[in-house]
């Protein structure tokens, strides 16, 4: 699949996903491995991301598995189609068709729904799959153990068919928000990795890489100013997906330069809470802008108050 | 040569994974023998790989990170001072060459000779955090004794214990003749008995009611200065728990459920205290009682609340109204829980007349000083049955 760590990087720069020599490392063990990744880390740092740069590069498909509260098996691996179900069971009534068969015929693959666990598990494309399961923290301790089965053997029991077993393993990552702490059990069997918020110059390169219209001037003080934010404590901090909300959105404005006047009007891009926005204008725009460049327009500069 | 500094990076890997396990990471015999199979994947003589390679295998938390690169410096760290082609072992290292394999083996000595001295300290190390955990330890502290730089500590140790109740607290449903929602896949079953004819449609409804919480905080003058870290703490509660309610008394009552879900704990507190007119004022508990008896109570509890009364239980009223306020609380609550903050003295006994007045009516009486406390306030409030979910 992979040859080496180094392969895995380039190949996901060529996706555009820039990323750290580490989590290269990690997909390229969990691809020789065959065990699932376990990504933490804050909203908006690209955990989801991954798993579709992965499929990506891999040319296979990506099978996405949302979590959510009450999320059960019904929802999670297969159901079955009831509605058909019905219907066949009244053409088999005028037919006269035996009970036993009927029985039989419903309860056939034919009549299966396929949730995405029983599609990566069945997945018939002859490629390994990677299997998306988001935001796991969000579904209950039940779900987890569930789905600790399912992922050590690779394998779904369905009583009324057999037991199907995955030709080739679907390649799993797993994402959480650390909302709250997930099984040890569960954690035991994947690999683990942190994303932390990217560094200045690497939130550059990924803006630079996502929005190759953006003028690099307007990066550069964009990319500071978020650098600067997330220094502070504010309720939600803003990842690198509202860093590439924001520049698009100052582009539209036709913004080339940020000022306050600037950051005034798209501040919603950055911040989604009434509480952060509160504290942006205690602190003050002048705090995160300060330290940028001086333009020579004088309505950016601000004197900052004592 | 090759195979021998193979055979040592296990034994090395071994080691590290020990120490690992001593200072509290979750090391299993599966996941050093994952990381040994991953090393072989990789290049050894890129130290950075080789760590992020470990990392991936031995870290299971954001917590796990910083203990793991302190330990991975130290380790290997020192081992590569001794002797670096053996604590990275690279294939190109040069093979049979006589002098190389001697210092290589003298090396060997003094790595481990070094290491049985590093083995005492981390028996030593060990024997610490068995009788001293750090953790433990947190449990343990009395809020009095937190300043108030641990909020923010306080606050990771609240929402951790407050997830794993969340955690418990099942969605799962089972079939019932007056459940909400269908089921399908039993319906379908039982039709196949009656020929593919539907004559019973089966019904599924929740396992379990959520959960819910009604908290009365007593803010008197009496009540322990520590008593912010509690409220902090219903504060995490009221964002676990969507439908709790919390309110706070000393002589009158104050509703500030609405205070708590829409700010952040340091804008709540000083919301909470401009809310409060007689924040540290006198107890008149039977009072406050009887306006949320009157106000209250019909509407929020209606049978299957669970109420937690914080308070020392000083009270400045007429008992005979708190035992007929009790009395009726008693009759709509599914329980009700008293946390006193002065449980914790091991003298402790009930006898101010507030506490001795309303005690009869609780059902669980409980300390409130420490976050063991909270702790089984989790484990009591997890045990209390919940009505399944009617209709």
């Amino acid at each position: 699949m992979f040859a080496t760590i180094d392969a895995v990087q380039k190949a996901m720069e060529e996706a555009k996903y820039i990323t750290e020599r580490s989590t290269a490392t990690v997909l390229y063990l969990a691809a020789k491995l065959g065990k699932p990744i376990l990504v933490e880390g804050e909203a908006g740092v690209g955990k989801t991301e991954i798993a579709k740069v992965l499929a990506q590069i891999l040319d296979t498909r990506l099978i996405r598995l949302q979590c959510y509260e009450g999320l059960d098996a019904a929802t999670a691996l297969y159901e079955w189609n009831y509605p058909k179900q019905l219907l066949w069971m009244k053409q088999a009534e005028v037919c006269a068709a035996p009970r036993e068969a009927i029985g039989k015929e419903i309860f056939s693959p034919e009549f299966l729904i396929r949730r995405p666990l029983l599609e990566a598990i069945q997945a018939d494309s002859g490629k390994a799959v990677v299997l998306l399961i988001d935001e796991i923290d969000r579904a209950d301790e039940e779900f987890e153990a569930f789905l600790l089965e399912v992922l050590s053997d690779f394998q779904i029991t369905i009583p009324e068919i057999g037991t199907i077993r995955a030709e080739k393993r679907p390649l799993v990552v797993l994402t959480s928000n650390r909302t709250r702490e997930l099984h040890d059990a569960l954690k035991r069997r994947c690999l683990y990795h942190w994303i932390d918020y990217p560094s200045l110059e690497k939130e550059r390169r990924i803006v630079l890489a996502k929005v190759p219209m953006a003028k690099t001037n307007l990066v550069n003080q964009v990319c500071m100013f978020m650098h600067r934010v997330r220094e502070k404590d504010f309720f939600k901090k803003p990842g690198i997906a509202e860093t590439l909300d924001w520049v698009q959105a100052l582009m539209v404005l036709g913004k080339e330069e940020l000022d306050s006047e600037a950051v005034r009007e798209t501040l919603g891009c950055i911040f989604k809470y009434y509480e952060d926005l509160k504290q942006v204008e205690e602190l003050g725009l002048p705090s995160f802008l300060g330290l940028l460049p001086r333009k020579d327009d004088l309505t950016g500069v601000q004197v900052p108050c004592a | 040569m090759q195979k021998s500094s193979r055979g040592e990076l296990f034994s090395h890997l071994l080691w590290f994974s020990r120490r690992l396990k001593e200072k509290g990471l979750k090391i299993t015999t599966g996941r050093v023998i994952d990381a040994l199979r991953s090393l072989s994947f990789i290049d050894l003589s890129l130290r950075p790989d080789f760590a992020d390679t470990l990392k991936a295998n031995f870290v299971s938390s954001r917590n796990d990170v910083p203990i793991f690169e302190a330990l991975f410096e130290e380790f290997w760290g020192r081992l590569q001072k001794l002797q670096p082609e053996q604590a990275v072992p690279s294939g190109n290292e040069p093979e049979g060459e006589g002098e190389g394999e001697m210092g290589g083996k003298e090396s060997d000595f003094d790595f481990l000779q070094e290491n049985s001295g590093g083995e005492d300290e981390g028996e030593e190390e060990k024997k610490q955090i068995w009788s001293y955990s750090p953790q433990e330890k947190l449990m343990a502290k009395n809020f009095r004794e937190f300043s108030l730089e641990e909020t923010s500590t306080l606050m990771r140790e609240f929402q951790r214990l407050l997830s794993q109740w969340v955690m418990r607290m099942s969605r799962r449903k089972i079939p019932s003749a007056k459940g909400r929602e269908m089921d399908f896949r039993r319906t379908i079953r039982r039709t196949v008995r009656h020929g593919g004819e539907i004559l019973e449609l089966v019904r599924r409804r929740p396992k379990q009611k959520p959960l819910k919480i009604i908290v009365l905080c007593d803010v008197s003058g009496s009540m322990d200065p520590a008593l912010t870290f509690v409220l902090q703490f219903f504060f995490s509660m009221q964002r676990a728990f969507r439908n709790s309610e919390t309110f706070v008394f000393s002589t009158r009552l104050t509703r500030i459920t609405d205070i708590l879900k829409r700010n952040r704990w340091p804008e709540a507190l000083k919301a909470i205290s401009q809310r409060v007119q007689d924040w540290s004022g006198g107890t008149r508990i039977g009072a406050c009682l009887d306006i949320f008896n009157d106000r209250y109570m019909k509407g929020l509890a209606s049978g299957s609340a669970i109420l937690i009364f914080i308070s020392d239980g000083w009270d400045r009223g007429e008992p005979e109204l708190l035992a007929a306020e009790m009395k009726r609380l008693k009759r709509r609550a599914r329980r009700i829980i008293w946390m006193n903050p002065l449980l914790s003295a091991p003298d402790y006994e009930p006898i101010c007349l507030g506490m001795r007045t309303a005690l009869p009516f609780v059902d669980h009486f409980l300390p409130a000083h420490n976050l063991l406390a909270l702790k089984s306030l989790g484990e009591t409030l997890i045990t209390i049955p919940r009505q399944a979910d009617s209709i």
